[in-house]
């Protein structure tokens, strides 16, 4: 595969300009494939990796050559002639002096390449830390913090809470709210013990590597990338593990316990380092002699602890000594990265119990005391809108009632009106049937007077008969 | 590097509206940083971004130096200067370059925010590795919202203080 990168900046305006940090992670990513120069490179085999790095005029090419150094691969850089025309002289050849990078003047390969991205992934195995706490919650904060802090981050981080009674639940909420694609939290509803809390812890990730760190301790910012780099380059090595520096109330007397040849530098009575054996034959002897250097927060493969079928209860050793154990019988190796990289905290259960608050919880709280408040203020804004809102939807309601009133005092008025119209109208019936009245009796007097006319004729004419 | 980042962050700084009260609380930061590195002496330290020298004055070492991107600083913090104390014009990846001197000491106080150094922490981390001796000692001072680094050595100590806006987080660290 051939990888070429357009650009490296110390930030990203596009996905295209790869940050140092970005190159840095990818970098590490690819330490399971075979980095070969450009002049070795065999297109079929699928191991092979050749990286183009593009040198713009705005690159800090002093940096991007220092970080390439870090990495024992070779690389191909691209640095044009107007580029390089504003070196001062020599300036590139006194750069590259006793690198392994090898300049071209253009990108000429004709056949298919990856144009690196800055959020490109070329991770193949996954990690999983898993903090197991209970009634470690003053702690938790540091051992999280510790954790999302590492120079090469994890993929999952289970927070497992073995019934605690303090405030372990509360804390890891927060963080789950906080960082909801990386941390997820279990909480055993029971006291499972150590045993069945870290066999089901491990069952909640899915990561090819699993590592778990006590709520109590911290890793140093480096632990992951050297410990993952160990098993990502042997697939035979089960188990990563490190050196460790005691610290603590009672660092002093743990110290002092172990094996002479074990002891290490003292580094202003601040941390007592603990340098285990190498990983070699004697070492075989010494975990079956049951004496173990493996400690519990290093770093195995989800294979190994299947295969050996986790953590068992019946066990009179520790649970991790004996899981180690079993793993090596089965023939998986483990290798040591030579630098204290837990720092493994020395305390009485009496001071983990006591609910000490520390610097961080206190600064925690602090933290979510002022994101509260800025919350409660939002929220008071919102109840100050609501409340003018509601004043002015009520302001309406007493429009809309007048309004509903006045139809109504309307409504009203037109019954009123109505009611005299029709007593109007019965006053005018009444009228109707008065003249009628009135014509029908001056019908009958015409009737009478018609009756006295024709009486009046009769009599005419009897007189006119009589006359004759 | 961006714009809108540094004017957030120049917006908190300038939230500190009363001056006198920030210049005490200035004074108040640099003595707790003098408090947490003496627990033993240093030969060279270097004080990084280091502004006025208000820190790098005061620090206690047989040679110290201060570097700073900003001429203006560098050039106000070379007056009255004690004679070994000196001042230069570089920045944080000018240290690239140092090929012999070894450092006992190195600080940072308010340099490490991502308007200042982009996404660069492990290139940082490796720089500083590069010229800090055995058994050297890291000090960095930053308000602990801004501020996602930590180096790969022991944490000896980590501290908390604040002022009325921000709460600080001081790390002391032994290589």
């Amino acid at each position: 595969m051939i990888l070429k990168y357009e650009g490296v900046y110390y930030e990203s305006n596009d996905n295209c300009q790869v940050t140092m940090d970005q190159l840095y992670k990818q970098l590490l990513e690819l330490r399971t494939k075979e980095i070969v120069p450009f002049s070795n490179y065999d297109a079929f085999n699928i191991n092979h990796v050749v990286l183009f790095i593009n040198i713009t005029g705005e690159t800090d090419l002093k940096a991007v050559v220092f970080l390439c150094n870090q990495f024992n691969y070779p690389f191909e850089f691209i640095i044009s002639e107007k580029v390089r025309s504003v070196l001062v002289e020599n300036e590139l050849e006194n750069l590259l002096k006793n690198t392994q990078i090898h300049v071209h003047e253009r990108f000429t390969y004709n056949g298919e390449y990856y144009l690196v991205k800055n959020d490109s992934n070329f991770k193949k195995k996954t990690t999983a830390v898993i903090i197991a706490s209970y009634n470690y919650g003053s702690f938790l904060i540091e051992a999280i913090e510790s954790v999302l802090r590492q120079t090469f981050l994890p993929d999952e981080i289970l927070i497992t809470d073995d019934c605690s009674e303090d405030n372990t639940q509360e804390i890891a909420s927060i963080y789950v709210e906080k960082y909801p694609d990386l941390i997820k939290f279990n909480r055993n509803p029971t006291n499972l013990g150590i045993v069945q809390n870290f066999n089901k812890a491990v069952s909640l990730t899915k990561s090819d590597y699993i590592c778990f760190l006590g709520a109590d301790n911290r890793f140093r910012s480096d632990y992951i990338e050297r410990t993952s780099e160990i098993l990502d380059c042997n697939p035979r090595i089960g188990i990563a593990y490190t050196d460790f520096a005691l610290f603590g109330p009672r660092a002093r007397i743990v110290y002092d316990s172990f094996n002479e040849e074990w002891k290490g530098s003292i580094k202003y009575n601040e941390f007592y380092i603990i340098n285990f054996p190498e990983f070699d034959t004697n070492a075989i002897e010494t975990i079956k002699e049951g004496k173990n250097f493996i400690h519990g927060s290093s770093m195995y493969r989800r294979e190994a602890f299947e295969e050996v079928g986790g953590y068992l209860q019946e066990s009179t050793v520790p649970e991790d000594f004996n899981l180690f154990s079993r793993m090596i019988s089965q023939g998986w190796l483990a290798k040591k990265v030579n630098q204290p990289l837990l720092e493994y905290r020395q305390h009485s259960r009496d001071q983990a119990n006591n609910k000490m608050i520390s610097y961080a919880e206190l600064a925690f709280y602090k933290d979510a005391y002022k994101k509260s408040n800025m919350l409660i203020e939002d929220k008071e804004k919102y109840i100050n809108w609501l409340e003018n809102t509601n004043g002015e939807k009520d302001k309406g309601i007493q429009w809309l009632e007048n309004q509903l009133l006045e139809r109504n005092e309307g409504i009203e008025w037109l019954k009123a009106q109505l009611k005299e119209k029709d007593e109007g109208i019965e006053w005018l019936k009444t009228q109707l049937k008065e003249k009628d009245e009135g014509i029908e009796w001056l019908k009958a007097q015409l009737k009478e007077k018609d009756e006295g006319i024709k009486w009046l004729e009769g009599e005419l004419e009897n007189r006119n008969n009589d006359m004759k | 590097m961006g714009i809108d980042a540094i004017n957030d962050y120049l917006n908190i700084q300038n939230s500190i509206t009363d001056s006198d009260k920030y210049a005490k609380f200035l004074n108040d930061k640099r003595d707790i940083i003098i408090a947490e590195s003496s627990f033993r002496s240093f030969d060279n330290v270097i004080d990084i971004g280091c502004g006025d020298g208000y820190i790098t004055k005061k620090i206690r070492g047989n040679h110290i130096l201060g570097i700073d991107i900003s001429d203006a600083v560098i050039q106000k913090a070379d007056e009255n200067c004690t004679r070994n104390v000196e001042f230069s014009k570089h920045s944080l990846f000018d240290l690239i370059d140092e090929k012999n001197s070894k450092y006992d000491l190195v600080l940072f106080s308010e340099v490490l925010y991502e308007p200042y150094i982009g996404g660069s922490c492990n290139l940082i981390y490796k720089i500083i590795d590069n010229i800090l001796n055995e058994n050297g000692v890291v000090i960095t001072c930053h308000v602990d919202d801004y501020y996602r680094m930590r180096f790969p050595y022991l944490l000896k100590n980590q501290l908390y203080f604040d002022n009325e806006n921000d709460i600080y987080k001081l790390e002391v660290y032994i290589k």
